[in-house]
């Protein structure tokens, strides 16, 4: 009876070491930890302040959304799908208004449970949606927003103006990353302007975010790391990595050699002209990924010269995209076929024409135009966007062997590209939602600065008729006939032509299995990263 | 002139000096762009512009933000960085110490080779050793940083998988940028010390000194050495005020997080206080270091002890 018990106390101290061992926190010990080497760290961790690239590939990791685009798994038509994040269920109950079902059982990483108050003090009239808000970035998605309530501790309804087809994007998109209310909303104080309490809010939350994510905010060292940890009671399961390390590398050639001599798992930003160099190496894999952005060429539509639109066509026609695409980005990419792509999904012209490749209509065109020859001026920042220099320097000849006699401009900022005199100039347009209402029309719609503060784009009736029609219009069927008029309004128009997205190249060490995206967020949550042999 | 008087007059140049840099920034900086326009991105709007403009300080006239910065300055309040809202100073002793680890491994390493190398080859003078050496030093301080930092980085890194290629986190990853910056110092140094060097060498007391029999080590230590100090001190001095700026492209290629990577991205971002703050950080280094060296050269040359005192 005696051994009876020793064997049975034996085995039970054998089998509570066997379930130690699975729990977490053993398995969090064994996890390896992840550097990724990076051309510039974020300027901040406020979801708020900054979208640039170099921002939300980091915080991708600390906040979540209410509403998740599931960018591995496009829908059947190549569009956007999207999956439930904060929020595991949604419905429009009245044309305008807008119902969530929040997720239960998450935690903030400040150990608070998520709820409805994190919404609120995320989706605040103040902080990004009201007349004057904080962010005021934040108008540009939110700005349809009348309203904002908890109806319960896990459902939140959002009131709009008028009925916003494409609000779930909005919410999957910048901006709409969720911050935990604990930690803003200590510093609200009665009396206190929103404003005065918000600054204090940022200022010390820019460094110390708190949120819901795989990965909690550990150590910001500047111009050297940004250190993240596994969070281990995300909602999705356990990060697949203990830590994250970003090390700032700017030098491309230190952060190549860095990967191959296994100081870092990732290095992002790898040019064209190094994507060769890197498939000697048997341990390195390269990921390409054309991003959501494309690079495009303004014309100054009300320019004495410019304002002829055959001559705007002209040189539209005279450029070769495929030959830039080959000699720059090593075919990797495309140019859209319009100023839209294929994850605007259900609302995607797949049979509109774009922006053609034909020199020899392009000499016609600039022979009925009333073009003599003038100088015309091509502005750019040299380098502000990969390879904006050589492709300016190709296209100026493509335009010369059509008889358009162009001139590079170099210049520092754009406000010296805006400077009067702009006649041509180098621009990128980002698809901030996978809709024309995110993109064409925030960019180049009636509303826009380029219509009104800077007057570059004088639209035709028939364009900001199409614009106005298909931002009222709330049929699905619909509104891809009105986006199908706008883009050929457009493209007639000529106010700017399509140059390529460009592409962004990640190398990481084999075993690291990752898959990099079209924007330039960073997923590591255990459904895109997981990490084998080295 | 008294000593101290002396000293007195050095410093107000110095202080002149210092605020002439500043001015020339900020009237040089505000001419260059705006920072708004590099911190916002090319899609912003103008009314997140003119935002951000007003949040910062940046609406109000020119003389204006020059008169508060200068108070600042003058009550210690060298201002907050555009990019970071933290204030400047705070910015630039975060970043000092890496600059310093790496600017003065390198300044040792490459006073140790460059004045051990002049003497070398002054004692050589025209034979296969002075060229070898000398093709060195005109190498070493003629390659561009960023070329051998890079070159470097390529063999030891990358092809042998030597040393690590970024970072100052151990004394392994500061051997490839100290080496990088210290060859530069090494170079200038060894031309330096082996033209001061060969003036001296054929002075009447070095030949007396070798006519006595003293050895040949301890003439070239004792005799010739310290009357050839005063150019090399002089360069070294000059070297030691540069180590910040002399650091920016070594910094940026071996990822390095000090001053001069600090600088680069805060004038890339037209972080004004940030840059302001640095400059007059370096022009102090430098001003303080010349001081530094008249006071050596007072300490070593009696001849310029008494020109003063008879002054």
């Amino acid at each position: 009876m005696a051994r009876a018990t020793r064997q049975t106390g034996l085995w039970a101290v054998l089998g509570a070491g066997l379930v130690a061992s699975v729990q977490p926190g053993a398995a969090a010990t064994e996890r390896p930890a992840l550097t990724v080497a990076v051309n510039e760290l974020a300027r901040s961790l406020d979801p708020g302040e900054n979208t640039g690239n170099v921002d939300v590939r980091v915080y991708y990791s600390i906040f979540d959304t209410l509403i998740r685009r599931d960018f591995a798994h496009p829908t059947a038509d190549g569009g956007a799908k999207l999956v439930p994040g904060l929020a595991e269920s949604w419905s429009w109950s009245t044309p305008t208004t807008f119902d969530m079902k929040l997720r239960r059982g998450v935690v903030c990483h400040d150990g608070s449970p998520f709820n409805a108050n994190d919404v609120l003090a995320t989706f605040s009239a103040d902080r990004l949606w009201g007349a004057k808000p904080y962010y005021p970035d934040g108008r540009v998605y939110f700005g349809n927003f009348t309203n904002v309530e908890k109806l319960d501790d896990f459902t939140i309804r959002i009131t709009t103006a008028q009925h916003d087809p494409i609000i779930e994007h909005r919410l999957s998109s910048y901006m709409s990353f969720v911050i935990c209310d604990e930690a803003w909303n200590k510093f609200r104080a009665d009396g206190v302007e929103a404003k005065t309490w918000m600054d204090q809010a940022a200022k010390a939350l820019r460094w110390k975010p708190v949120g819901t994510g795989p990965y909690s905010f550990v150590d910001y060292q500047k111009n050297d790391r940004i250190t993240l940890a596994a969070f281990d009671r995300y909602f999705e399961g356990a990060p697949a990595a203990k830590s994250i390390t970003f090390r700032s590398v700017p030098e491309v050639a230190a952060r190549v050699a860095g990967l191959v001599a296994g100081d870092f798992d990732i290095a992002v930003e790898i040019p064209p002209d190094q994507w060769d160099g890197l498939k000697r190496y048997k341990d390195v894999t390269l990921k390409t990924e054309p991003l959501e952005n494309s690079h495009v060429l303004q014309f100054n539509t009300n320019d004495p010269v410019l304002s002829d639109k055959k001559l705007r066509h002209a040189m539209s026609l005279a450029i070769d995209r495929k030959g830039l695409i080959d000699a720059l980005w090593k075919g990797q990419t495309y140019a859209p076929n319009g100023h839209q792509l294929p994850s605007f999904g259900p609302i995607y012209v797949k049979e509109n024409k774009g922006y053609p490749y034909d020199p020899a209509l392009a000499k016609k065109l600039l022979a009925e135009s009333s073009y003599k020859g003038q100088e015309i001026s091509y502005r750019l920042i040299p380098n502000y966007y990969l390879y904006n220099v050589e492709a300016a320097q190709v296209i100026q000849e493509m335009w010369r062997a059509v008889g358009i006699n162009a001139r590079i401009d170099f210049v520092d900022s754009f406000k010296d590209v805006r400077k009067p005199g702009a006649q041509v100039f180098a621009w990128s347009n980002t698809y901030r939602v996978p809709d024309p209402a995110g993109a064409i029309l925030t960019l180049w719609g009636p509303d826009t600065d380029n219509q009104n503060a800077w007057k570059y784009y004088g639209a035709s009736a028939a364009f900001n008729e199409a614009a106005r029609e298909l931002l009222a219009e709330t049929d699905g069927a619909k509104r891809k006939a009105q986006f199908a008029k706008l883009l050929v309004a457009f493209e007639d128009d000529m106010p700017m032509t399509m140059l390529y997205n460009p592409v962004t190249g990640y190398a990481l060490k084999k075993g690291i299995n990752w898959t990099p995206y079209s924007q330039y967020y960073m997923d590591f949550r255990p459904s895109n990263l997981s990490i084998g042999t080295k | 002139m008294m000593p101290g008087r002396h000293f007195l007059v050095k410093l107000a140049r110095g202080l002149l000096t210092v605020w002439l840099i500043v001015t020339l920034t900020f009237v040089a900086l505000n001419l260059s762009g705006d920072p708004i326009d590099a911190l916002v991105g090319d899609q912003a709007s103008p009314e997140l512009i003119a935002h951000y403009r007003e949040k910062f300080g940046l609406d109000r006239p020119l003389w204006q933000q020059y008169v508060s910065y200068i108070a600042g300055i003058a009550q210690g309040d060298f201002g907050l960085s555009l990019s970071d809202q933290r204030p400047a100073v705070e910015l630039i002793a975060g970043a000092l110490p890496h600059t310093l680890r790496l600017g003065l491994t390198a300044f040792v390493l490459g006073l140790i080779l460059g004045v051990g190398f002049g003497i070398v080859a002054a004692l050589n003078r025209n034979r296969p050793v002075d060229r070898l050496v000398m093709s060195f030093a005109v190498l070493g301080f003629s390659l561009p940083n960023f070329f051998l930092g890079i070159l470097l980085i390529l063999l030891f890194s990358l092809h042998w998988r030597l040393l690590p290629s970024s970072g100052d986190a151990t004394a392994l990853h500061l051997i490839l940028p100290a080496v990088t910056l210290g060859t530069h110092f090494a170079g200038t140094f060894a031309r330096f010390t082996r033209s001061a060097m060969l003036e001296v060498l054929n002075k009447q007391y070095v030949v007396a000194a070798r006519a006595k029999g003293v050895p040949s080590l301890r003439r070239v230590l004792w005799h010739a050495l310290p009357n050839a100090a005063i150019p090399i001190i002089t360069i070294i001095g000059l070297k030691l005020g540069d180590l910040v700026a002399g650091s920016i492209i070594v910094e940026t290629v071996f990822a390095v997080p000090g001053v001069g990577r600090l600088l680069v991205n805060a004038v890339t971002s037209r972080d004004f206080a940030l840059v302001q703050a640095i400059l007059i950080m370096v022009s102090v280094t430098m001003i303080l270091a010349n001081l530094a060296v008249d006071a050596i050269y007072t300490l070593i040359d009696p001849r310029m002890r008494a020109a003063r005192s008879e002054n």
